[in-house]
């Protein structure tokens, strides 16, 4: 253990490097001329900041509509997918696992253009809405579905013995210690679903990269504001996966959740250890 | 008696003259339509959506600063709400989901430097024409590309499912094609290098050579694109306005005058309205 | 309704192309990323404070920013005018794709790494082998073990991610579905498309599933 715990001590020094390095790279990109210094001028004014927030409320807002909307349908999704047997436990499995199997680009694109077709009405921000509530609710269904299942059947076979039915063995027993296992993955599924809505930008939508590319039109700076752009997103996910981590630092090894196919939380599940 | 004669005579000219102005030209004082044609339920739903592009500088260019969409597409939907007495709402209408947008009534019209062809035909239907575009390139001031056969073997950015690109792989199969959801992005590809042309219409073209340093029009027009406003089948009362709208246009001058404010600064040439 | 229909055995050729892209990004991106996984797990677990720091820089911050951001990024910054590396959205594709899940494969390597007792490493080290020897006699064999069904799970994700690839104008599966579309207002295309991610994505979820059951993990 010993190399290891030296390579712990010795990286905060390596942060103060990092900053250094970091300062460093700056310094050379103006000197070189490959990211001229007038290039970032227009962040110095408070009305590009203004215009640049416009664009991340409206990211933030479909992100938390999203996970609130995941989270009412996939609770229930999990639930019935844990509990049902047989042919209706198969149906909300395919389900499930055609909508996971799925890019979610190809799903927002499909829900724009197809619900159209089908005589609904919807801007691109709705839709995208609605396309990242269908993929999402299904991971989070798998989820839950993780979660109920990693409770002991010995504490809801104890529950059934007491008396309690299906509906209370859930709502008193299993699901409030499933939620406690269940939150860093929800944290993680969040820094997905946040990163996901810089697709809107695609579909034609107005959130924070769309806003940075008409932004680009106007001053003709593009690599320079898909930096700021990129950064921005970093400080909101970052913390969000320093969340996730210590939530799970909480958990035994043996009680974590994976859901297959989903980036962001076999990131959280392995990094730690 | 004469006092009676002539305010007859006045009378009759007051009631030729309203139902001359309740005729259905495009005047602005007032106007009221049948029940249940297109122009009334525009008016009961209280504005008029029109579906233009947000980047195309002289047709449909939304403006960073001011917030409002400028261009000759976007003047005529102005015209043709001014004619139903409502406010324009402005959607974008990228090439790829005009027609959709149409047949499922996101929008009411679509002036989006749309090229009436037989095929869209099919499908809905359109104006007059009011301005013939056509297809051409922009390329690098120093680039050795002088024709639309020049393409074969390069690199072309064009728009995804345009007409454009089916006709540069129709006159130069063996370029290679990357598409391009928008313009400014084809523009974008085009000023650092990973395509050595942009084509399509000519109007389009305009815009990127404005806002692309070391970038100039070559090869001339090999198409002709006549632009028409779309709208969706069904709604032959709603067409019949906007020809008569833009009938009216021509006749005073009004177009012109559109003409000259949005395509004139980029073409340098005077417009001839093509009907 | 014909199950092949018109517009799609018309632009089969094309949706052919965008599937062999597609499969091309998907096993490049996977080499790519696992080489660089390879080399930051190194730095992490062994680098130097500057070194190690260096990947916990680079994988913090290509898993908090969006994929599609840094694509367009590579494809400006690596285009003819600028850094001059190519104009290819293939390339640039495999370049961000290896980038983005290399970030992701770093950590599940280095997890694989730690997993085997440290003592090994020394007393591989102690009976003379060199540090790239004990690493790839004693550690990667016992490290695949746990790194399999990890890696499969970003595979998946990198099936997925392929489709972003399609805005910065690769002909992959969803650029080719989108020319559909648009040519013929025919939605056969995306139909046809989400078959074929479907027939990468499942069997590989069905791989993992079995890797884990088979490596003994618990879900």
């Amino acid at each position: 253990m010993t190399s290891l715990a030296v390579a712990r001590n010795r990286l905060p020094i390596g942060r103060l490097l990092l900053v250094v390095l970091f300062i460093a790279l700056v310094v050379a990109g103006f000197a070189s001329g490959a990211l001229p210094a007038d290039r970032w001028e227009p962040f110095l004014l408070v009305s590009t900041w203004t215009f640049l927030f416009e664009g991340l409320v409206v990211t933030l807002l479909i992100g938390a509509i999203s996970l609130v909307a995941s989270l009412l349908i996939g609770i229930p999704l999990g639930i019935a997918r844990s509990a049902l047997k047989g042919p209706p436990s198969w149906i909300v499995r395919g389900w499930v696992e055609l909508v996971r199997a799925t890019p979610i680009l190809a799903i927002l694109i499909i829900i724009f253009l197809g619900l159209s077709r089908l005589g609904l009405d919807l801007t691109a921000i709705q839709a995208a809405i609605v396309g990242l509530t269908l993929y999402n609710s299904a991971v989070l269904a798998e989820v839950v579905r993780a979660g109920i299942r990693s409770i002991s059947q010995g504490e809801v076979e104890a529950a059934r013995s007491l008396g309690l039915g299906f509906g209370l063995t859930m709502r008193l027993v299993v699901l409030p210690q499933a939620l406690s296992r269940m939150a860093p993955a929800i944290v993680s599924q969040l820094i997905t679903l946040i990163k996901d809505t810089s697709l809107l930008f695609i579909l034609g939508g107005q959130e924070l990269v769309g806003y940075g590319r008409s932004f680009f039109n106007f001053y003709g700076n593009l690599l320079e504001t898909y930096i700021v752009i990129a950064v921005i997103f970093f400080a909101i996910c970052y913390p969000l996966s320093r969340a996730a981590r210590r939530l799970e630092a909480k958990q035994p090894a043996d009680e974590r959740i994976v859901v297959t196919g989903e980036a962001d939380q076999i990131a959280t599940a392995t990094s730690i250890r | 008696m004469r006092k009676l004669i002539a305010g007859l005579i006045v009378l009759a000219f007051v009631v030729v003259a309203c139902s001359t102005d309740s005729g259905g030209s495009a005047s602005p004082a007032g106007p009221s339509f049948a029940a249940d044609s297109t122009m009334a339920k525009i008016q009961t739903a209280g504005k008029l959506v029109c579906g233009t592009k947000f980047d195309v500088v002289g047709f449909g260019f939304k403006n960073p600063t001011t917030n409002e969409v400028e261009g000759l597409d976007a003047d005529l939907c102005r015209a043709v709400a001014e004619g139903l007495g409502v406010p324009p709402e402005f959607v974008e209408a990228i090439s790829a989901n005009r027609l959709p947008f149409l047949t499922e009534d996101k929008v009411d019209l679509v002036a989006s430097t749309m090229t009436a062809t037989d095929e869209r035909r099919l499908e809905i239907d359109f104006s007059k024409i009011y301005y013939v575009a056509g297809q051409s390139l922009l390329v690098k001031s120093d680039s050795t590309i002088q024709t639309v056969d020049d393409l074969n073997g390069k690199k072309v950015c064009s728009g995804e499912g345009s007409t454009s690109e089916k006709n540069v792989t129709e006159r130069a199969p063996t370029a290679e094609l990357l598409l391009f959801k928008t313009y400014t992005e084809a523009g974008q590809a085009l000023a650092d290098g990973r395509c050595e042309a942009v084509s399509t219409d000519d109007t389009i073209l305009f815009g990127l050579a404005q806002n692309i340093p070391g970038t100039e029009l070559r090869g001339g027009v090999f198409t002709d694109e006549p632009l028409g406003i779309g709208i969706k089948k069904g709604k032959d009362d709603f067409v019949a306005f906007i020809d008569s709208t833009l009938e009216a246009m021509k006749a005073d001058g009004r177009l012109k005058a559109l003409y000259d404010k949005n395509v004139k600064p980029y073409t340098g040439q005077d417009v001839e309205a093509p009907f | 309704m014909d199950f092949l229909s018109q517009p799609l055995l018309e632009h089969s050729a094309l949706f052919w192309e965008g599937y062999r892209n597609t499969v091309l990004l998907t096993v490049g991106a996977l080499l790519g990323a696992s080489v660089i996984g390879v080399i930051g797990a190194s730095l992490r677990v062994w680098g130097g404070p500057a070194l190690s720091s260096l990947a916990v820089a680079y994988v913090e911050f290509f898993r908090n920013t969006p994929l599609l951001v840094q694509l367009s990024f590579f494809a400006v910054l690596l285009a003819p005018a600028n850094l001059g590396i190519t104009g290819d959205p293939i390339v640039v594709g495999l370049i961000g794709l290896s980038i983005y899940t290399g970030a992701y494969v770093t950590e599940v390597v280095r997890s694989g790494i730690l997993s085997v007792d440290p003592r090994q490493i020394e007393s591989a080290r102690s009976l003379g082998l060199s540090q790239v020897q004990s690493l790839r006699l004693v550690v990667l064999p016992q490290a695949i073990r746990t790194v399999i069904p990890p890696l499969g799970n970003l595979a998946i994700a990198l099936v997925k991610n392929t489709a972003i690839v399609s805005a910065i104008a690769a002909t992959e599966m969803l650029k080719v579905a989108g020319i559909i579309e648009t040519r013929t207002a025919s939605f056969d295309g995306y139909l046809a498309v989400l078959v074929g991610y479907w027939s990468l994505t499942i069997p590989l979820a069905f791989l993992v599933d079995l890797s884990e059951r088979r490596l003994g993990f618990a879900r």
